[in-house]
């Protein structure tokens, strides 16, 4: 190996120790998908099993908690990181996009409906959990991912409400929680 | 041999430096001191080099009371790295 080829080796290798930070996001998949799972499932036994008519009350308040949580656990990443990959920087660009689009999904939520909303929604899912576990290289997401696209193409027929927010509980649990905790135990 | 490359790139330090802030958006000095194994002056030095140079971007801040250094590669850094590659490999066809 002459010295041109050793250099060579060398900015591989320098460029290699870079990989493999696998640092970025679990704790948000976590904390999302818990929440979302557990905002489901309350409003499904509040709307099946009590009399209490504002049903939809878990989701205002998880979300909004799960927003100054997620601040919270923003800051103390940014703070406590020593390096911001590109990868870093493109999965922060996606699920700011995600953002975006789910706010404006939502907000179609008066116009078109809950039952046709919950789908999209877990169709959006499944697009940023495919994106983010390619770019990772971490397939449990993108295997999570086609998970939530089956239940939302599920959900698009089945109109039932109750039966729409078992289905979003079962596509978050698929493409937030169990590929978070994957994603947590690898660190 | 070796005699076009660019001297402030054709040292290993400078290069391990330029190299992972090449991968990175940025890097803070503790993190370029553990992946290249230098000492904290050597690191300390060079950086100020590459910076003098044009070729890295340096921010001092504080974080919880502790200086932090923060790097990032500048466009004539990219620039340079790029043609420093494309001479290297033209070592090896040769």
């Amino acid at each position: 190996m002459n010295e041109a080829e050793k250099q060579i080796e060398y900015i591989e290798e320098m460029i290699a120790t870079t990989k493999g930070n696998l640092s970025s996001g679990s704790i948000h998949f976590l904390l999302w998908g818990w929440l979302v799972f557990i905002a489901a499932l309350s409003n499904y036994i509040i709307l099946n099993f009590t009399e209490y008519n504002n049903h939809w009350i878990p989701w205002p308040v998880l979300m909004g908690m799960g927003a100054v949580l997620a601040i919270y656990f923003g800051r103390k990443e940014s703070k406590e990181s020593v390096v911001v990959t590109k990868i870093d920087k493109m999965l922060i660009q996606l699920w700011a996009g995600f953002g975006i689009t789910l706010a404006v999904v939502l907000f179609a939520m008066g116009a078109i409906g809950p039952t046709k909303v919950y789908p999209m929604l877990m169709a959006l899912y499944g697009l940023g959990t495919f994106v983010s576990g390619g770019m990772l290289n971490f397939k449990p997401l993108q295997i999570g991912a086609v998970a939530a696209w089956v239940c939302a193409a599920i959900g698009f027929y089945q109109v039932q409400f109750d039966s729409q927010l078992i289905l979003i509980a079962a596509a978050i649990l698929f493409s937030y929680i169990i590929p978070g905790h994957l994603l947590a135990s690898k660190k | 041999m070796f005699k076009d490359l660019d001297p402030l790139l054709h040292s290993q330090l400078r290069l391990g430096i330029m190299s992972i802030l090449m991968a990175v958006e940025h890097a803070d000095f503790t993190y370029l001191k553990e992946k290249t194994n230098a000492t904290a002056g050597n690191v300390s030095v060079q950086i100020d080099k590459l910076e003098k140079a044009g070729y890295i971007k340096v921010a001092k801040s504080f974080r919880d009371k502790r200086p932090l250094t923060t790097c990032k590669i500048s466009k004539t850094g990219i620039a340079a790295f790029e043609k420093y590659v494309n001479h290297l490999k033209t070592y090896i066809n040769k």
